[in-house]
């Protein structure tokens, strides 16, 4: 039974995703745009359970990675007029060379360096990118071409949903074997005591670094599809909210766990969307309010997010 | 089979003003089970810890079969052979006791069938589903000594293993250390209670505010009246 | 080159602000491990409330007294119902748990202050003065001045204080300190007041140079970071001389580059330490004596 768990993990996923169509287009608030959001911010999110769910790492600068995604999709198909799918490639292995060589020199000390190095990186390369000439300062880049499988542009938010969605669903499996293997129990163990876990004769250091640049290179493929589903890069793409966003999804969805990436996802950008419809006016302070409220409340009482549910009740009604 | 060679020169541990360990030299190649006693704060943990890297010293050398420990990375002493246990358990909440066996350095090549036997070793057969929470505190311990055995360690440092177990318990657990010395590890046994110590040892080491006091074989360092006025005879335990 | 020297007190001034802020972040750091990312927010909500009544015609001493009593109390409250409830929790819990608690505050303060800047006058009306060919506002004076005047209360609070023997107890070695019968929870409960005090102090004199709105805090409280993380992260005075130094870098960027360039360089300051010198830059010289 419990060998079997995944795979019908998968296949709820996968009958969810193939509904959301569906559904999304004849209920009142959803359209398939927040679906796309969903998905992308989902692929961006998947990256933080090994790093943050298992190894106990924060970063708060993944915004950093989706940026990197993005405005290296943006410079190749725009300025070098190369197939966006090169972009993505080239995106991917950017930000992992960025997160492995970070990784290499912070993982070094022991501490808490990583959630105030991924800070730092993400603002400095949000404030160099807002200024640089070749990634058009503060207006960004425009005119990016769609992405396009088997000759077929994607334009327009149900290709590009059906593309994040098989993304989504590749990385999700991906992950999940990653948790599941070797790597995945010494992750756990380097974040349950990273002392005994070295008294293992584990090296925390390589750990941590690999799962950062699994997280870089799940947020830089966001970051580029959402470029070319925007057609259209700025500099807040690297802003800290963005960082924070991926942060609240994961912990709200639940971080050890890959379910908590969608479920996540889904939950963050449903109450963006009901407090921005049902409040009038700027909606900022509301949002940013109930985000606050969502995040300290899940942490407070449901540690391990709505992935760990479940499991919780089910202790509970054993308990009794 | 040869034993893990040992060799401390000068070993010396400061925290901020104060000196934790002060330039202990001692050399050992002989195997078995060498007892380390000391009074709270005589620097027993902290010589446990900068043995296996967790503190590094301010000066001074120790090695371990040409291995420098004092320079190297906590994981590359414990792949040169060094193991060692925690004084207060320091178990992986989020792993099954089977988990625990099979995550240390060149635990999974050896293969599943290897840490079961282990775990029936240490006495925790059918346990291996179970999460440390789910343990009785002295299986906690057995759990943690079988992690440090699935390293195959040459040496293994044990931190008050005997600490807060029943008197049979705790008896069996010298048994399992007997087995261990016999099998050709060596141990090194950091403990309170000393009669347990005298009894298993080979050697006895006693630290008093981080200098060794003592060093020889028990009935000679039971008798040593500097052991017995600094130490033994307080009686503070 | 004169001119140069009027960006460096310019600097030395913005910066003794930041000082105070990363010295409220070093002291919670210190006494309850906890890296507080709602730092900025305090800043936000003293600056805003100060210039919100002042707006409204209260004296700028009521105006600063009521800011620093609801940001002490917004100290407090973040202690008692979010990170005292979840004292058992990993330190990426407790992180996540400030972060989550910043974005809450600055919601609130949208919520009660709306989305404006808000003005208030400098303190004893508004004087330049000349120095090194450069025009100063006098407000720099006061934000010397008043930061330089909460850092000795700090100092004196730790070195004289029982609460402050306490916090620097807890500092060195915190299981030792349990064992003497310290309270870790109340005693990390007046370090969060103390700093959010202090981030008050910071909002309140920078308040006539930068009118506050409610998402002021976050580039104030990244500031209050490098500064203590220039220093160490452990260090008081680290935190005042990483506070200082972040000023002058500030000031002598925006004076001699361009404005656009002072967020990269600060920030690409911070990285450099972070990765070069985890420890901080000046650790090693104040170590000893803090």
């Amino acid at each position: 039974m419990a060998r079997l768990r995944p795979f019908a993990g998968y296949l709820v996923l996968a009958a969810g995703l193939l509904l959301v169509p569906a559904v999304f287009t004849r209920v009142p608030f959803y359209t398939m745009s927040t679906a796309v959001l969903m998905v992308l911010l989902a692929i961006g999110a998947l990256g933080l359970v090994p790093l943050t769910g298992l190894a106990r790492q924060v970063s708060i600068g993944q915004a950093a990675f989706y940026g990197i995604g993005g405005y290296t999709s943006a410079l190749l198909s725009t300025r070098a007029g190369l197939d966006p799918w090169w972009g993505l490639l080239a995106g991917a292995a950017l930000a992992a060379a960025v997160a492995w060589s970070l990784g290499t020199v912070i993982f070094r000390a022991q501490g808490h360096y990583l959630s105030l190095a991924t800070l730092a990186f993400g603002l400095a390369l949000a404030a160099v990118v807002n200024e640089l000439p070749a990634t058009g300062r503060n207006a960004g880049l425009s005119g990016l071409p769609p992405l396009h499988v088997f000759g077929v542009s994607l334009t327009g938010d149900l290709p590009i949903y059906w593309l994040g969605a098989g993304l989504l669903l590749i990385g999700t499996v991906a992950v999940h074997l990653l948790v599941r293997s070797q790597l995945g129990s010494a992750l756990t163990a380097a974040g349950d005591s990273p002392v005994a876990a070295a008294a293992a004769g584990i090296d925390i250091a390589a750990l941590r670094r690999t799962a950062f640049v699994v997280s870089a290179v799940l947020a830089s493929v966001a970051g580029s599809g959402y470029a070319h589903w925007f057609r259209y890069v700025d500099p807040s793409m690297l802003g800290l909210l963005n960082s924070v966003q991926l942060l609240i999804i994961i912990t709200v969805g639940g971080r050890e766990s890959v379910w908590g990436a969608p479920l996540g996802a889904f939950t963050v950008v449903t109450l963006t969307e009901v407090v921005r419809g049902r409040l009038p006016g700027s909606g900022a302070e509301a949002e940013l309010t109930a985000y606050g409220i969502v995040l300290v409340l899940s942490l407070l009482v449901l540690p391990r997010g709505l992935a760990g549910l479940p499991a919780a009740l089910r202790r509970r009604a054993g308990a009794r | 089979m040869t034993h893990a060679r040992l060799e401390l020169n000068d070993l010396t541990v400061r925290f901020g003003g104060v000196t934790a360990i002060d330039g202990v030299s001692l050399r050992h190649d002989s195997g078995g089970v060498v007892g380390l006693l000391g009074a709270n704060g005589a620097g027993k943990t902290t010589f446990v810890n900068v043995l296996s890297g967790i503190v590094r010293p301010a000066h001074g050398r120790a090695r371990l079969d040409g291995y420098e420990l004092t320079t190297l990375p906590a994981h590359r002493i414990a792949r040169a052979g060094l193991a060692r246990t925690f004084q207060n358990l320091r178990l992986f909440g989020s792993l099954t006791a089977l988990e625990h066996l099979l995550t240390p350095y060149g635990a999974r090549r050896r293969g599943r069938k290897a840490a079961l036997a282990l775990l029936a070793d240490v006495g925790l057969t059918g346990t291996g589903e179970r999460y440390p929470g789910e343990l009785s505190y002295g299986e906690q311990r057995r759990l943690e000594l079988a992690r440090a055995l699935a390293l195959e360690p040459r040496v293994i440092l044990l931190d008050e293993p005997l600490a807060g177990l029943p008197g049979s318990e705790s008896d069996e657990m010298l048994d399992l250390f007997s087995r261990l010395r016999d099998s050709g590890t060596t141990l090194l046994l950091v403990e309170h209670d000393v009669p347990s110590v005298l009894r298993i040892s080979d050697r006895v080491l006693v630290l008093d505010r981080g200098r060794l006091l003592a060093d020889g074989p028990p009935a000679a360092v039971a008798a040593d009246p500097g052991v017995r006025r600094a130490y033994l005879g307080d009686g503070d335990d | 080159m004169e001119q140069l020297l009027g960006y460096v007190v310019v600097g030395l001034a913005t910066g003794s602000t930041y000082a105070v802020i990363g010295l409220g972040i070093a002291l919670v750091y210190q006494v309850s491990g906890i890296i507080n990312f709602a730092q900025g927010d305090f800043v936000m909500l003293g600056g805003l409330t100060y210039a919100v009544a002042a707006e409204s015609g209260a004296h700028p001493v009521a105006a600063a007294a009521i800011a620093l009593t609801v940001t002490a109390g917004c100290g407090a409250a973040l202690h008692l119902f979010v990170l005292s409830p979840a004292r058992d929790a990993g330190h990426d819990r407790l992180i996540v748990l400030t972060i989550g608690a910043s974005i809450l505050i600055q919601g609130l303060a949208l919520l009660v202050f709306g989305a404006d800047q808000h003005f208030a006058g400098s303190f004893g009306g508004e004087h330049q003065f000349q120095a090194f060919g450069i025009s100063i506002s006098a407000q720099y004076l006061w934000c010397a001045a008043v930061a330089a005047a909460a850092a000795t209360a700090v100092w004196a609070l730790l070195t004289r204080s029982q609460s402050g023997r306490a916090m620097r107890a807890l500092a060195a070695d915190r299981e030792t300190a349990r064992l003497m019968g310290i309270a870790p929870l109340r005693t990390g409960l007046i370090a969060l007041v103390i700093a959010a005090v202090l981030a008050a102090i910071g909002g309140i004199v920078l308040a006539p140079i930068q009118p506050p709105d409610a998402t002021a805090g976050v580039p104030l409280g990244l500031k209050g970071f490098t500064a203590a993380v220039l220093g160490g992260l452990t260090s008081p005075l680290g935190a005042i001389a990483g506070g200082l130094l972040v000023g002058v870098v500030e000031a002598v960027v925006t004076g001699l580059v361009s404005s656009g360039y002072r967020d990269a360089v600060v920030y690409g300051l911070l990285v450099a330490v972070l990765l070069v010198r985890p420890g901080g830059l000046l650790v090693a010289a104040v170590r000893e004596r803090v």
